[in-house]
C-alpha cells in the first residue's frame, strides 16, 4: 500500500469530503508528526506506536569499497516502536 | 538552536487533530472538528488495517518462507515522504535464555519496524543548521 491507496480508503468512509480535502489531512497528518520529530518530541499514536529521536554519536568509519577513512558526524534518527497492542495483534492466528 | 527543541512534550493524536482541523479550515466548506477527529481515527484505523491485511498476506506463504531461506519475507507499506512501515515474518530459530544459558527455540512471529525515508531523515537532521 501506498500514501495515495491510504487515502482512496479513507475517502471511501467520507462521501460528504473532497478528494483533495481527504489528501489535504492525511498530507498534514504526516507533516505534523514529522514537525514534531524536528522539535525531538516524541509522538504517541495509540494503538499504533511511538515515535521519537535517538541520538548517535559521531564516529569514524571506513569507505567500505575504497578503504578510505571517513568521519561520520553525530546526527538524530527517528525511531519507531510498535505499540504492545499491535505486536499481539499481529501475532494471533486469527486476526 | 531554537526553543522549541527544549519542548520534549509527547505530541498525540490530540495535537496531530488540532493542527487537521486548522489545515481544513483553507478548504472553501467548514469543517468541524468532530469530522477533524473522524478522520484523523480513520487514517490511523485504516493504516493499522493495512498492516493486519499485509500480515495475513505473509501468513498465506509461511509455508514457502520456511522452505526456502533465501526469501525474505517482508511487505511495506509506503508513505512517501515519510518513510515505509514494514511487515516482517521472522522463521523460528534457536536462542539460549542468557540467565540460565539453557537452549530454547524461539518460535516464529511477525514484527512492525520502519524505515524513515531520505526527506525525513534530512529534515530532522537539517533543523539545527
Amino acid at each position: 500500500m501506498t500514501k495515495s491507496q491510504l487515502i482512496e480508503k479513507v475517502a471511501e468512509h467520507f462521501s460528504d469530503f473532497k478528494k483533495r480535502e481527504i489528501e489535504l489531512a492525511v498530507n498534514t497528518i504526516f507533516d505534523s508528526m514529522k514537525d514534531a520529530l524536528i522539535n525531538e518530541r516524541r509522538v504517541e499514536i495509540r494503538g499504533l506506536g511511538t515515535f521519537r529521536i535517538k541520538h548517535r554519536e559521531a564516529r569514524q568509519g571506513r569507505n567500505p569499497s575504497s578503504g578510505a577513512d571517513v568521519s561520520i558526524p553525530d546526527r538524530k534518527v527517528p525511531f519507531f516502536k510498535a505499540g504492545r497492542a499491535l505486536k499481539v495483534q499481529l501475532n494471533v492466528e486469527d486476526n | 538552536m531554537n526553543t522549541e527543541v527544549n519542548d520534549k512534550t509527547t505530541v498525540t493524536k490530540a495535537q496531530i487533530i488540532d493542527v487537521v482541523h486548522q489545515e481544513l479550515q483553507s478548504t472553501n466548506r467548514e469543517v468541524t472538528k468532530r469530522e477533524s477527529a473522524e478522520l484523523v481515527e480513520c487514517v490511523f484505523r485504516t493504516l493499522k488495517s493495512e498492516i493486519r491485511s499485509l500480515r495475513d498476506q505473509l501468513d498465506n506463504e509461511s509455508e514457502k518462507f520456511e522452505a526456502d531461506a533465501s526469501i525474505k519475507p517482508e511487505r511495506r507499506l509506503k508513505i512517501s515522504g515519510f518513510g515505509n512501515f514494514i511487515i516482517r515474518y521472522k522463521r523460528s530459530r534457536p536462542g539460549r535464555n542468557p540467565q540460565n544459558n539453557k537452549k530454547i527455540t524461539i518460535s516464529s512471529r511477525y514484527v512492525l519496524t520502519f524505515k524513515p525515508s531520505a526527506v525525513l531523515k534530512k529534515a530532522i537532521n537539517d533543523a539545527d543548521q
